[in-house]
């Protein structure tokens, strides 16, 4: 008898906190469980005489519910509270993922996870289960790195709130980090949200952690509160290092996905390079602002190389007014920015033979800069980086158009003549024929040109009104946005080969000077010289191994030698 | 850059921000120097800090150098670049203007000194010292009259030259 009311009361209970603890997050909803309790089952549980039963009877557990007490007050609950709890505490559990998901917008639900998670056994099942479901949900080829990154800063609140030591954290979020490391744009994504503006949150605690130093003080316990000190829980594993897990905030969790620092300092130069470069009008306030927070972070020293960025750009801005003063009215209007070459990326300049006006402006300007510099250095210009504002007018109609110094070179042809053939073309800007086709085909695509028969280009001055026309335009102006981009990619992919190129140059001039000037050395010298040695933008953070790669490559074609373990420059 | 940021600061630096400016120019200079690639000079750190370098320097083409390599080597002060540099010739070379230890009379080189040399255009003008030399304040007084008979001159530089060891 008591048996089967028992099952009854349990199952209640099952049923209760389903539905009223299932899929709301927002308010706490275990204090509405208990009001239910105490109204409801213990009232019904006196008329059915089960408050004198074993199930039931507060002695005989008492032991055990005072020692897991959830609710931290001394009182002995009634076993039956304990197994609300209980219940409440797995539905959370399982539903964690979704909760994490909802962040911030599951306050309630934490509130009431966190009261429960004292119960015995509830710890390693909240990490068991979050894991599969992270796993499960979140660590698949199809998910967004950035999405992913989302879940991971939520993730890192949500389990900093209900274990503020960290210990859960540790465990559920180790296969994530495993997991960021191995995809390609991880890097980028967080940078990306770091400097992202519209990620207050972060932004907030960017400002508010303190400066990260590698390897920073292992001073254990020395600053915190010896009153307020809570031992590790007990799950805390002796290799997790409690300084560092107890302060961990999202940024940090987020940097130390990866071992060093230098994979985010690389990034936010590259992409700070990016949005300076996107500048048109000189005013890097937004940058500024956002490369202060940065410093605060990760440490002045670190960010030097974009401080000189944004100090190219207000030199820039001088040099821009200088040359309005200096240059006559005549020349076309050109706002140059100038980088001090070490301190951005590598970019390589795609030549090609720019209109005469246009020609004639940059090296009015760069006589202009020599005098201004005392002629120690000169403007070396990046065609591809800059951007230009062009009005066509055409017999119906005028456009205005932003394009690339290039895309606007290959249209100032067609003022001299309506028709090109594109091998003349070619020949014409030395450009190379398929960059130049690409260009062309962008033109069309605006219905600017019109190619009449293959690799025939003709300017339309006309556009045809009829609708299929119309039609066939917005096929063009599709297919004209897919070559674009095939355009950056190829350009993207060109460039890296010849910055890698460059490099391996650069190692190899290292090399020459170090073996000419000290005579010969084994691989570990130069090794160790070359680290000593190669600072600064462009780092030497190679292994022995490559290193020698490279040395044997140099000796096979013929420019070092190896003569008993030391590499010597062949004569 | 870096002199005008040096320059407006109080001479009295510490020792340790010297160094360590020192250091960064020297580091900007190497890189400039390695990223130039040049023919015919060349220097690099000799042993663990930057302040000693190692160099050669080639004899330019046309004159009785031609093709001779010569060993130096560079000192810098902890404050440079607002002094020289103390460079000397490390193998004997026979010169109107260095002596026999591998002392260089060079005006750039002492009095002369601008905060706007460096490495590059110090290497530069020893090779341009070796072809064109100043016979008025000769070091090597024997050499700086042989200098008028070229093919005894060379005659005499190779009794002393010595290639360096690779």
């Amino acid at each position: 008898m008591f048996q089967v009311a028992a099952e009854v009361a349990a199952q209640a209970i099952e049923v209760r906190v389903r539905s009223s603890c299932s899929g709301v997050f927002e308010q706490p909803k275990l204090s509405l469980c208990r009001a239910w309790l105490d109204n409801v089952v213990l009232p019904w549980a006196q008329i059915m005489h089960l408050d004198h039963g074993e199930w039931w009877a507060t002695q005989s557990a008492s032991v055990h519910a005072l020692t897991c007490n959830p609710l931290g007050t001394q009182e002995t609950l009634p076993r039956v509270t304990v197994a609300v709890c209980h219940s409440t505490c797995l539905r959370s559990i399982s539903e964690l993922f979704n909760i994490i998901v909802e962040y911030p917008h599951c306050m309630g639900a934490l509130v009431d996870l966190k009261t429960c998670l004292k119960l015995p056994g509830m710890r390693s099942q909240l990490v068991e289960s979050l894991t599969a479901a992270t796993q499960e949900r979140l660590l698949q080829p199809s998910a967004d790195t950035a999405d992913i990154l989302t879940q991971y800063v939520s993730m890192i609140r949500c389990l900093r709130f209900l274990d503020p030591p960290g210990v859960l954290l540790e465990h559920v979020a180790a296969p994530v980090r495993d997991y960021l490391r191995g995809r390609e744009d991880t890097t980028r994504c967080i940078a990306e949200d770091l400097m992202n503006e519209s990620r207050s949150d972060l932004i907030e605690e960017l400002t508010a952690g303190e400066v990260m130093e590698e390897g920073a003080s292992d001073s254990e316990d020395e600053d915190r509160d010896p009153d307020n000190w809570e031992p590790d829980p007990i799950d805390a594993g002796p290799k997790l290092n409690t300084w560092k897990r107890r302060n961990a905030d999202a940024i940090s969790m987020l940097i130390s996905i990866y071992r060093t620092r230098d994979v985010f300092i690389k990034a936010f130069q590259t992409m700070f390079a990016d949005r300076l470069l996107a500048i048109t009008d000189y005013d890097t306030d937004k940058e500024v602002r956002n490369l202060e927070m940065l410093k605060l972070r990760f440490g002045e020293a670190s960010l030097q190389t974009c401080e000189v960025m944004i100090k190219d750009l207000a030199n820039s801005k001088r040099f821009d007014s200088l040359l309005a003063e200096k240059l006559s009215e005549t020349n076309i209007p050109i706002h140059p920015v100038v980088l001090s070459r070490l301190y951005w990326p590598e970019f390589q300049p795609e030549s090609f033979q720019l209109p005469d006006d246009v020609a004639r402006a940059h090296e009015d300007a760069d006589a202009v800069f020599q005098t201004q510099k005392g002629g120690n250095q000169r403007l070396n210009w990046l065609p591809q980086l800059g951007s230009v504002q062009i009005e066509l007018e055409l017999g119906d109609r005028t456009l205005d158009v932003n394009v690339s110094p290039a895309h606007a070179t290959v249209i100032m042809k067609f003022q001299e003549q309506d028709t090109w053939e594109i091998g003349e073309l070619a020949r014409a800007l030395e450009m190379k024929p398929e960059m130049l086709r690409r260009r062309l085909t962008y033109w069309t695509g605006l219905g600017v040109l019109k190619e009449t028969k293959p690799g025939c280009f003709v300017t339309q001055e006309t556009l045809e009104e009829d609708a299929a026309h119309g039609k066939s335009n917005k096929r063009q102006g599709y297919a004209m946005l897919v070559d674009d981009m095939d355009d950056h990619d190829n350009a993207d992919e060109g460039s890296a080969a010849d910055q890698r190129a460059e490099q391996l140059r650069l190692y190899w001039n290292f090399i020459k000077n170090m073996l000419t000037s000290l005579g010969s050395m084994p691989l570990d010298r130069i090794h160790s010289m070359l680290s000593m040695f190669m600072q600064g933008p462009v780092r030497f953070e190679r292994s022995p191994a490559e290193l020698r790669e490279f040395l044997d490559l140099m000796v096979r074609e013929d420019k070092l030698e190896l003569v008993g373990g030391m590499y010597r420059l062949k004569q | 850059m870096s002199a005008m940021n040096g320059a407006s600061r109080s001479s009295g630096m510490e020792t340790a921000t010297a160094s360590a400016s020192v250091t960064k120019r020297l580091q900007n200079e190497l890189m400039q120097l390695m990223m130039a690639g040049m023919d015919g000079i060349s220097a690099f750190p000799d042993g663990d800090n930057l302040l000693k370098w190692a160099g050669t320097i080639t004899g330019p083409a046309g004159t009785v150098y031609s093709g001779l390599v010569f060993k130096i080597s560079m000192l810098f002060p902890a404050n440079y670049p607002y002094s020289a540099p103390a460079v000397y010739f490390e193998s004997t070379c026979y010169h109107p203007n260095v002596d026999l230890q591998g002392n260089i009379c060079l005006d750039i080189l002492k009095e002369q000194w601008s905060a706007v040399y460096n490495v590059q255009t110090i290497l530069l003008s020893l090779q341009s010292l070796l072809g064109e030399p100043n016979n008025d304040s000769p070091l090597n007084t024997e050499a700086a009259e042989l200098w008028e008979n070229q093919e005894a001159f060379r005659v005499q530089l190779m009794k002393t030259y010595k290639p360096p060891a690779l």
